[in-house]
Parts: structure tokens; C-alpha cells; sequence
């Protein structure tokens, strides 16, 4: 094989190898995306039935009271309303989101990276085709 | 004209397409050295390859600040160790001293046993690919001393071959 035969090659299974990664790093990533917003959105709903059915949310409506009302009974209310939330169910909330946040800070960071490889292996194949 | 650097930091960035300046620059050495301890063509290439893809595999790793070339070739010496080990390359001595091929393995196995520890140890390496120099370095021994016991080894082997014949 003469060397100019052989870095084709070369160069052919490097971006084989990148088409591969870039392909199941891209999946996982959106895989991940979905199923973290969709875990989110049902964690998120189920705890908001709760303090429905709970009446968490009367302890807000004295906000039709007067000022003076409001301000004496803010505290206490937030105290009891926070006493009456799933706690356990809400801090599975917050670390679904917390890495909903993660993922998508991630995929914002290497947006230019995935794009250039992308555009590298679409020039790649149209120009070997 | 775009150096190293700039262009595995390129890569670094997506731009894959980079890469194939470095190939085009590297490929005749990584060939020539690969090519002056194996003889077949067709195992020199894929050893090539394989060296460029485990460059490329490990470029986020890299110290850009270090030069191309010496890390290759010593992927390269990497993979021909591994391709050494696989092959289970039999000892270069006389060519006359095995007749068939799966005489190589209980030749060497049964034989090495006569030798002692270091002397294995030397022909081992030696057999392997590595250069005196290497040998010297690797057991912080002179190179001349290497030299001698490699030789007297092989010897040894030998005399041992022809008894066992006789």
C-alpha cells in the first residue's frame, strides 16, 4: 500500500470512529434530555396534587386580607405550608432539575463542538460519496 | 503555516477534518519506524493505523506543549509490543533450529527454563523488538553489557538445542 493509500484509510477510520461517537454521545444526550424533563414534569405534577388535595395552597389565600393580616401570618403560614410539602418527593424534584440544568448547560458548552464535527464529518462524506 | 498546536487545538474544537494534516504529515516516519523491526507490509500498515487512531482517540490528553512525533512513535512502539506479545514471535536464532511451527511454543517454553531469570528476562525484550539501548536503559545496565549477555544466552540456548537433538 503506498502512503497516500494508506492515510486515506487512516483518515477514513478516524472519522468512522467520530461518526460513531458523535452519533451516541448526541443520542445519549437527548435521550438523557427527555427523560430528565419528563421525570421533572411528572415529580413536579404529583407533588402540586398533593398539596392540592392537602389544601396546602389556602394558607396563600389570606392574601385577600388586609396588609396588616398578610404581614402578621406570612411567616407562620410559609413555616406550615413548608411543614406540609412531600419532602422527600421534593428533594427528588430539585435533583432531577438540578441535573436537567447540568445536561443542558453541558449541551449549550459543547454546541460549537458537536456543530464543527457534524459539519467536518457531512464534508467528509459528500466529498468521498 | 498552521503548527501542531494550533491544529490539534482545532480538532480539540470539532474540526475534524484537522486530523488529516497531521496523518499526512507523520505517516512516512511512523512507517519507516514501524517497518525497521516488522517485515510484513500488510502488518506495518495496520500497526500505522492503529497508532494514528489511538492519537486520535487520545488527543483531548494531549500536551500540546510536547512534539507530535516522539508520542506517536511511541503509540507505535506500544502497539508493536502488543503485536509481539500476540504473535508470540519465537526467538531469533538459528533459523535451522525449528522445523515446524508448532514446534516454536514448546521450544521456547521447555528451553527458557535452562536459562536463568535475567538471561530470559533479556531475550525476552530482545525478542520483542527492543533495541540494546532500550534494554539498557529499561534495566540500568551498559550497553555492551547487554550486548555480552544477550550473547551468551543465545549460546547457551543453542548448545542446549543441539543436545537435546543429539
Amino acid at each position: 500500500m503506498t502512503t497516500k493509500n494508506l492515510e486515506k484509510k487512516i483518515i477514513k477510520k478516524v472519522f468512522k470512529l467520530e461518526a460513531k461517537n458523535t452519533f451516541f454521545e448526541m443520542a445519549s444526550k437527548v435521550i438523557g434530555l427527555l427523560l430528565l424533563v419528563f421525570f421533572v414534569w411528572i415529580f413536579a405534577t404529583t407533588i402540586l396534587d398533593i398539596l392540592k388535595e392537602q389544601g396546602s395552597f389556602d394558607l396563600f389565600f389570606f392574601f385577600r386580607d388586609n396588609v396588616e393580616v398578610m404581614r402578621r401570618y406570612f411567616l407562620e403560614n410559609v413555616v406550615t405550608f413548608y411543614d406540609e410539602t412531600p419532602k422527600l418527593l421534593l428533594f427528588i424534584l430539585f435533583s432531577l432539575f438540578a441535573g436537567l440544568l447540568l445536561l443542558v448547560l453541558t449541551i449549550v458548552k459543547n454546541y460549537g463542538k458537536i456543530s464543527n464535527k457534524i459539519k467536518s464529518l457531512y464534508n467528509f462524506y459528500k466529498k468521498n460519496e | 503555516m498552521t503548527g501542531d498546536k494550533e491544529i490539534i487545538e482545532s480538532i480539540r474544537r470539532g474540526e475534524i477534518d484537522k486530523f488529516s494534516t497531521i496523518v499526512e504529515k507523520y505517516t512516512t516516519g511512523v512507517y519507516r519506524f514501524i517497518s525497521l523491526k516488522i517485515y510484513n507490509k500488510d502488518d506495518v500498515d495496520d500497526l500505522v493505523q492503529e497508532s494514528f487512531i489511538n492519537f486520535y482517540k487520545a488527543i483531548e490528553k494531549f500536551d500540546t506543549k510536547r512534539p507530535v512525533l516522539p508520542y506517536l512513535l511511541e503509540i507505535a512502539k506500544n502497539e508493536m509490543k502488543m503485536y509481539f506479545r500476540s504473535h508470540k514471535k519465537a526467538l531469533p536464532l538459528n533459523e535451522n533450529m525449528v522445523t515446524e511451527k508448532d514446534d516454536i511454543e514448546t521450544f521456547d517454553m521447555n528451553i527458557l527454563k535452562h536459562l536463568t531469570a535475567e538471561e530470559s528476562r533479556l531475550l525476552r525484550d530482545f525478542s520483542e523488538g527492543f533495541s540494546l539501548a532500550e534494554i539498557g536503559r529499561k534495566y540500568r545496565v551498559p550497553v555492551n553489557t547487554v550486548k555480552s549477555k544477550v550473547r551468551r544466552a543465545r549460546i547457551k540456548l543453542k548448545k542446549i538445542y543441539d543436545d537435546k537433538k543429539s
